[in-house]
């Protein structure tokens, strides 16, 4: 399953990405350029949809975690939703389901 | 962990390159539904090789293969990843996250560095009837 960032614009603060495939070492560079852009843009309260993302590992959980670090330095953060099945086991046993949860 | 001589041996050499991962995901996870190995146990162990190979890759030089060892036994899986290093290049400590995940998602992991090569060892005992 080709991985796919799929990002969409709210108001000029927010923005969600949709994330599709699998994130790992060699997909988290195509994440890290498209928080880059959107911080750039002025965004810094991303969300993260990773309903349909099939698999993470810790190379994946770092990208996040740095994206939140990221959107902090510009006031804002970074939160996932959505996370099922091996995802949600992963942001688990990492603990960071309870610190990256979106909670509107 | 030296598996006995009539196990089933499979062994898979890929490019050292992060591209490959989710092919040695995809085998790890056919050879485990081999063995009947729960779905959650298929998944530990996927993202266990994933994890092992991602340490494996950040210290490998460009252009290097990574070989992996599938052993097969009638209810374990013994996977053993190995990559020639760069000189001076270490192994995560095993206190880093990555060496916890490891070891939180399989019976046993170790690493080890002979001639040049560093070598991770997994073993995954299943767990169900």
């Amino acid at each position: 399953m080709a991985f796919t960032v799929m990002p969409e614009t709210g108001d000029t603060r927010t923005a969600t990405v949709r994330l599709a495939g699998e994130l790992d070492m060699s997909t988290v560079p195509e994440l890290d350029t498209a928080i880059t852009q959107l911080v750039g843009t002025g965004r810094n309260r991303l969300v993260v949809d990773l309903a349909e993302l099939a698999f993470c590992d810790s190379t994946g959980l770092a990208c996040l975690v740095r994206g939140d670090n990221r959107c902090a330095e510009v006031g804002g953060w970074l939160r996932v939703t959505n996370h099922r099945g091996h995802v949600a086991r992963v942001l688990a046993v990492s603990g960071l389901d309870e610190f990256l949860q979106y909670q509107p | 962990m030296e598996p006995a001589t009539d196990d089933d041996v499979v062994l898979l050499t890929v490019p050292a390159d992060g591209g490959y991962l989710s092919v040695l995901r995809t085998a790890t996870a056919g050879l485990a539904a081999r063995l009947h190995f729960a779905l959650d146990e298929i998944e530990d162990l996927r993202i266990a090789v994933d994890e092992a190979c991602a340490m494996l890759l950040a210290i490998a030089p460009r252009g290097a293969d990574l070989e992996c060892r599938f052993s097969v036994t009638e209810d374990a899986l013994t996977v053993q990843v190995s990559v020639p290093t760069v000189r001076g290049a270490k192994l995560p400590s095993e206190s880093s996250f990555a060496w916890k995940v490891l070891t939180a998602l399989t019976t046993a992991a170790s690493a080890g560095a002979a001639d040049g090569k560093a070598t991770i060892t997994l073993l995954t005992q299943r767990t169900s009837a």
